[in-house]
């Protein structure tokens, strides 16, 4: 072969050829080896490749083409087994929601460190934030929000501008939509802060499981003090001040080191702890990254996808559900979102969650009736304008005032 | 005319006094139907008789009229509902977990609360009062027979010394609560067409408690002949004949 024809050939391999060379690629079908094909002294057979007598899930066609769509076989193996007897925090943003409402159906203990006052129903509830999450922090889209929220609890952080004004109302900053109307006064906030912050405290302390659903990287932050807060000021409440706050698009480095530093934190004072990671497949309604809303979700979801998966390979204690596949994967063709292409559908629900119950062996909850849709999730979701009871299926989210704001 | 007093535990006060009252209204005869706390919440509408597949509801309605397990809105010229947690009283309990910075007081609880939280909650205490839910029901297929809404009275400042140390706090969360309570009680008013018939000052105790002699010696639903000294709840027969004596103008008898 001359050298012309075989640069021509390395170049054919490199741009696309090479795939078919049987060192490099994987098998089409999995090439079982069973016990009965050697002799039973016989030294192991090398499989001729890697890949050889893999399992169907570790190939595209038998694990991912073959399958129903609503049904992949062994997409999820747990790492740990969650039993009715574990006390199971959540927080994170939508999908954590999601999550706790299927698991207390199913009769699991999920931590709820501030229930709702006598007689709410479940939309009274969520209008004040009441049973979302294991105590009354709203949403938590990023991992440093996280973070703080545990190094607030613990003492050892204390936010920038923790109240925002809106008229004559006061509003929490760290989570500014629990109350919808507001306090009266600054050191009213402050006292139910407080309040709030030793609940946080007593879950971090009590919690065998804590679920977390990833949401954004994108945050606004005091740039004094490096405060993140879940919404952007004036947004809710408060006013947006271009010296005082920046916005942040968090890499995946800060990502990950926010994470472990939660995690170390609380194994301080909780060191059983377990934590089962997701990532929340709700786009985001708006980006203020200044690149196009699409690329800026990809990013910020590749980002989380790559932490949770750092994660899971590196501690035991950390287990990854892979719901964030499940419903944006591009073989679910799109189907378990609504028409806005944005938020979940709760059939996209059903089918995430029938496979985490089956992984864990538990029974799924039928849905509630009543269950009412996430609240808050700035990926997606709206606030109802005049703050009217909601209808069990609405989606409130502070994201919808990004829309309304763009108007 | 023929009255029909509908309540819980609360009716017994009623109950007692009627005897007496009804030796000088011979032109009234009253019947009455009771299940204690909230039973009488499993009371439903079907055609014009309100009935229960509860079997606890039937004996107790059974034990209370003599012998009825259906109340037949026709058959009655007036409703008397009494108690059935239609009381400043009965929205309390909000307060034993949920406290505004305002009403944190002395007893300890479990969560600060919004004042907008707390208000909703009042009024979703008031609205899952059976008094309410009756009154809507006997409205539905009756839009004139008169209604007058008898609420369960304050308690005797005495229940302050129990050992649930949250009812240490009911003066101060009763004032907290009485705005929204009001607020949803004009609204029950109007929308069911019901006349409510008032504490009487001279039974109070203060604003928020019932005067002490009011209480002893009253009688509780169960088994209706146990009379109890230590009741701070429930009324007695006196304060009983004054309620009477301001429901009957409602109905056009002279009290």
């Amino acid at each position: 072969m001359g050298g012309g024809k075989r640069r021509r050939k390395l170049n054919a391999e490199r741009s696309g050829r090479i795939a078919a060379l049987p060192s490099a690629a994987p098998a089409e079908e999995p090439q079982a080896v069973t016990v009965a094909d050697a002799a039973p002294d016989a030294p192991k057979p090398v499989p001729r490749s890697p890949y050889e007598g893999l399992p169907a899930r570790a190939f595209w066609r038998s694990g991912v083409t073959e399958q129903h769509p609503l049904r992949v076989a062994d997409l999820y193996r747990k790492k740990f087994a969650l039993s009715p007897s574990h006390q199971i925090a959540t927080a994170g943003s939508c999908f954590a929601q999601h999550i706790a409402r299927r698991l207390k159906g199913a009769g699991y203990s999920i931590v709820d460190r501030e229930p709702a006052p006598l007689g709410f129903d479940a939309a009274d509830a969520q209008l004040y934030g009441y049973g979302l999450y294991s105590a009354r922090y709203g949403n938590i889209y990023t991992a440093r929000q996280l973070l703080q929220l545990a190094r607030e609890a613990f003492r050892e952080f204390e936010p920038a501008v923790p109240v925002w004004r809106k008229g004559e109302r006061f509003f929490d900053a760290l989570r500014p939509s629990v109350e919808p109307e507001g306090l009266a006064s600054a050191e009213e906030v402050t006292a139910h802060r407080a309040a709030h912050l030793k609940h946080v405290r007593g879950m971090l302390k009590q919690a065998d499981v804590i679920i977390f659903t990833f949401g954004l990287t994108e945050t606004w932050e005091h740039r004094a003090s490096g405060t993140v807060y879940p919404t952007a000021p004036g947004t809710i409440a408060g006013r947006y001040d271009p010296a005082v706050f920046a916005f942040r698009n968090l890499t995946h480095s800060e990502v990950l080191a926010d994470f472990l530093a939660f995690r170390k934190r609380v194994r301080e004072v909780n060191p059983t702890v377990k934590f089962l990671l997701t990532v929340s497949p709700v786009p985001l309604t708006a980006t203020a990254s200044g690149e196009h809303v699409l690329p800026a979700t990809i990013y910020s979801k590749s980002v989380l996808r790559g932490v949770a998966g750092e994660l899971y390979h590196r501690f035991d204690d950390v287990d990854y559900f892979p719901s964030y596949e499940m419903v944006a994967g591009h073989p679910s063709r799109g189907f378990f979102y609504e028409p806005n292409m944005r938020a979940v559908a709760n059939a996209g629900v059903d089918v995430v969650m029938r496979a985490f119950f089956e992984a864990h062996g538990i029974e799924a909850a039928p849905r509630a009736a009543a269950e009412p849709r996430p609240k808050g999730d700035r990926e997606g979701g709206g606030r109802r304008k005049g703050g009217g009871k909601r209808s069990k299926d609405d989606v409130v989210c502070e994201e919808m005032l990004l829309e309304a704001f763009a108007k | 005319m023929r009255l029909c007093f509908i309540g819980n535990s609360h009716i017994v006060m009623v109950k007692s006094a009627w005897d007496e009252f009804a030796k000088s209204h011979a032109d009234l005869e009253g019947e009455f139907f009771a299940a204690s706390g909230s039973k009488m919440n499993g009371l439903e509408l079907r055609g014009r008789s309100l009935v229960s597949d509860n079997p606890s509801v039937v004996d107790q309605l059974k034990a209370t009229s003599g012998g009825r397990t259906s109340i037949d809105v026709d058959r009655y010229d007036g409703f008397v509902l009494v108690g059935l947690n239609l009381g400043l009283v009965n929205v309390l309990r909000v307060g034993q977990d949920h406290r505004t910075v305002a009403t944190v007081g002395k007893a300890p609880f479990g969560h600060l609360c919004s004042d907008g939280a707390f208000d909703l909650a009042v009024k979703r205490q008031f609205d899952a009062a059976s008094s309410r839910r009756i009154a809507e029901m006997i409205r539905s297929v009756d839009q004139k027979v008169p209604i007058a809404a008898v609420p369960t009275p304050h308690a005797s400042r005495g229940i302050t010394g129990r050992s649930n140390q949250f009812w240490a706090d009911a003066e101060l969360l009763s004032a907290r609560a009485e705005q929204p309570w009001r607020e949803q009680l004009e609204d029950f008013i109007r929308a069911c067409g019901v006349a409510f018939v008032e504490q009487r000052e001279e039974t109070l105790d203060g604003r928020y408690f019932t005067e002490r002699r009011f209480s002893v010696g009253s009688v509780r639903l169960r088994g209706m002949t146990e009379r109890v000294e230590e009741e701070f709840r429930h009324m007695n027969a006196d304060y009983g004949a004054l309620v009477l004596q301001d429901v009957m103008p409602h109905f056009g008898s002279a009290a």
